[in-house]
């Protein structure tokens, strides 16, 4: 063997050394963060897993309690904490590791729970509770009390080294067992004026109700009607959703959109197009000017803009159904123009078509209002406002200005109580918060 | 004989380096596959057809300094453009008309966001496009959408948590947060798709599950009732 053969299997002797030992130290390193990063990640859980116990404990508490008083003051407190831990409950549960299937039904028990306190703690400034309010109340801190006791259960696997999610230490998930047993139980069907009321659940499209039904070939005639200068016209399918729908895909100027309109009556129910805009020429007013005529030709009348907002130079321009100078909110279109050609470029009505029907729009205009006096009245009107569920409420708005800040107060017509405020936030677009 | 010494003299470097090169290849595959990268978040930056804040911050320095006569009003036109490539080319900078953070840092301001100022600084915003972009690109736009109003009915659902982040996030939800996918920079179709959604466009009519039928596994997602179909995606 010669000398530069040594010296070259040396060299290479050392290098392979060199590199085994960094492929090892990097393995030990990578194994470690690996560990750390799952031990950290099983903290997290686990955090989620004791607040959740804790949240529980303290709702089941808070009902009990609520059953057995008879004033509406501490009622109404304690309501309100039942209001945010339920909540804080289900959003601790749902980052545990259950299946999404098993953990609807728990989560909506306990998310319709906090959204029912809230409902039952707002009527307490004006009614008392019901006995049939406080029976359910306490069955529903029963049921409570269960999922607690049964989670709280776990902690000893906890202590054993089990894991929360089951990815780590065991090949089970303590949290999904335990939750597929609660996704069976027979929750009781929670109907009130809230936002995850059951009652919402039989929504119907009250505008379309008394509508004749239109074939697919009447519908496809309807397109060219709303939109004359649709080119490449094709039928693309059908939507059974709760708004049954037939959908069309066409070229409108440079844009490619889809359209969705209702099997029943023909009327547009959404446009959307995707459109590039690289250089916005047109101003939010020249926007608005394009969606009053866009708007009427799609067949919707007396609708009048009530709150523009430009993101990324797609103007979004809200319209809202116009009676005798009242605004009614809950029959609102939104549209999207274009800001470089000015093409209208999405239509979206399930709101209008939802709520809009024949109102006595005549109610009592005599309403005396508390103002802050640090607020300077920008304008006032009187408009329908819907809630949380599906009732709505005659109102006064009122736009105000405080400093910089732009602020919009709703005053119920009916108590003169203020009922809604909302402060408009400037960033990339323009937010009603 | 000798001949034969000779050429096993020549063959064992040749299979000495061979090995080495295979081992150090291995180790470097190895060492980038398990060590965490260091990541790589694209620079922010705004141009054309960007509106909002930044935007605004922007033009009012600009109009400040001479460079730019135009009205300040939030929304990133051609004036703008002209504007920013004036400042450009007289403080040394590419003149390209886009402010990135070499044109940012001269102006003084500082560019937000992960991707691009012009997304918005709604961290929903930026959230719901990540997920639209790790789940549905390559989807007709009106299916980027319908993914990003899926999200959107779900924070309206009982049954689900009540923020964007609680149903992106929430344990074994959506797979591009379980491979990562949710961390890619999501491209200008997937930031206006969300952007729809939570603007109030729902091509779903009130769906909250979605799944392609040539891949999805679950037996019992596809026990449920097909409401449409958009791409590749199904929605119920």
């Amino acid at each position: 063997m010669n000398k530069t053969l040594k010296i070259f299997l040396v060299i290479s002797l050392v290098v392979l050394l060199a590199a085994a030992t960094g492929l090892i130290v990097a393995l030990v390193y990578a194994s470690a963060d690996r560990d750390e990063a799952q031990t950290r990640l099983n903290g997290v859980y686990e955090k989620s897993y004791f607040d959740a116990v804790d949240y529980l404990g303290d709702v089941g508490t808070k009902l009990d309690k609520v059953s057995v008083l008879s004033g509406p003051s501490l009622q109404s407190v304690l309501l309100a904490d039942v209001r945010r831990e339920s909540e804080l409950a289900a959003s601790d549960l749902s980052r545990l590791g259950a299946e999404t299937e098993n953990m609807e039904k728990v989560l909506k028990f306990l998310n319709q729970l906090s959204d029912y306190a809230g409902y039952l703690s707002g009527k307490l400034n004006k009614e008392t509770l019901t006995k049939e309010e406080k029976t359910d109340l306490a069955r529903y801190a029963g049921l409570v009390k269960d999922l607690e006791q049964d989670l709280r259960a776990l902690q000893e696997k906890l202590v054993r080294g089990d894991s929360i999610d089951g990815s780590a230490l065991s090949d089970f998930s303590l949290i999904d067992d335990l939750i597929k047993t609660y996704s069976s139980v027979d929750y009781p069907e929670m109907i009130y004026d809230g936002p995850f009321s059951d009652g919402l659940d039989e929504r119907t499209a009250k505008s379309l109700e008394s509508l004749s039904p239109v074939g697919r070939d009447g519908a496809k005639d309807l397109v060219t009607e709303y939109f004359p200068e649709a080119t490449e016209i094709e039928y693309v399918g059908e939507s059974s959703a709760t708004i049954q729908a037939y959908l069309f895909s066409f070229r409108l100027g440079r844009n490619e959109g889809t359209l969705a309109l209702t099997q029943k009556g023909g009327k547009v129910l959404s446009y959307n197009a995707y459109c590039v805009i690289d250089d916005p020429t047109l101003t939010e007013e020249e926007c608005v000017e394009k969606g009053d005529e866009y708007i009427k030709k799609l067949g919707f009348s007396d609708m009048k803009a009530v709150w523009v907002n430009n993101n990324n130079s797609t103007v979004y321009i809200n319209y809202a159904y116009v009676y005798d100078d009242i605004i009614v909110y809950p029959d609102l279109i939104k549209i999207k123009i274009c800001s470089e050609t000015g093409d209208l470029i999405g239509v979206e009505s399930q709101n209008y078509l939802y709520n809009h029907v024949p109102r006595d729009l005549s109610f009592d205009k005599s309403v005396v209002l508390d103002l802050d006096e640090s607020l300077t009245v920008v304008s006032q009107s009187y408009c329908v406002v819907p809630t949380d569920g599906e009732r709505e409420i005659a109102a006064k708005e009122v736009v105000a200005r405080k400093g910089s800040d732009l602020y919009y107060i709703y005053y119920d017509l009916s108590t003169e109580r203020e009922i809604r405020c909302l402060v408009v936030i400037e960033d990339e677009g323009r937010l009603l918060r | 004989m000798q001949s034969n010494v000779s050429q096993k003299s020549r063959r064992v470097p040749l299979k000495v380096a061979c090995v080495i090169v295979a081992v150090l290849t291995l180790a470097c595959a190895v060492v980038l596959f398990v060590l965490p990268s260091e990541g790589g978040a694209e620079a922010a930056s705004v141009k054309q057809g960007s509106t909002g804040a930044t935007v605004r911050q922007i033009q009012t320095k600009l109009k400040n300094w001479g460079y730019y006569t135009g009205t300040v009003d939030g929304i990133y036109g051609s004036k703008t453009t002209a504007a920013v490539k004036y400042f450009q080319r007289k403080n040394g900078l590419t003149a390209d008309g886009v402010v990135g953070p070499k044109t940012a840092a001269a102006m003084g301001i500082t560019l937000t966001g992960s991707s691009s100022a012009s997304t918005g600084g709604s961290g929903d915003l930026n959230l719901l496009a990540r997920l639209v972009y790790g789940e549905a690109r390559g989807e007709p736009y009106l299916g980027q959408v319908a993914v990003a109003a899926v999200v959107l009915n779900r924070v309206k659902s009982s049954s689900f948590p009540n923020t964007v982040s609680g149903v992106i996030y929430q344990t074994g939800a959506f797979d591009v947060v379980t491979d990562g996918q949710i961390n890619l920079t999501p491209n200008d179709s997937a930031k206006r798709a969300a952007q729809d959604a939570l603007n109030g466009w729902d091509p779903t009519n009130g769906c909250l599950f979605y799944y392609n039928p040539s891949t999805a596994t679950s037996a019992w997602i596809r026990k449920k009732p097909v409401k449409l179909s958009i791409g590749n995606h199904v929605f119920c």
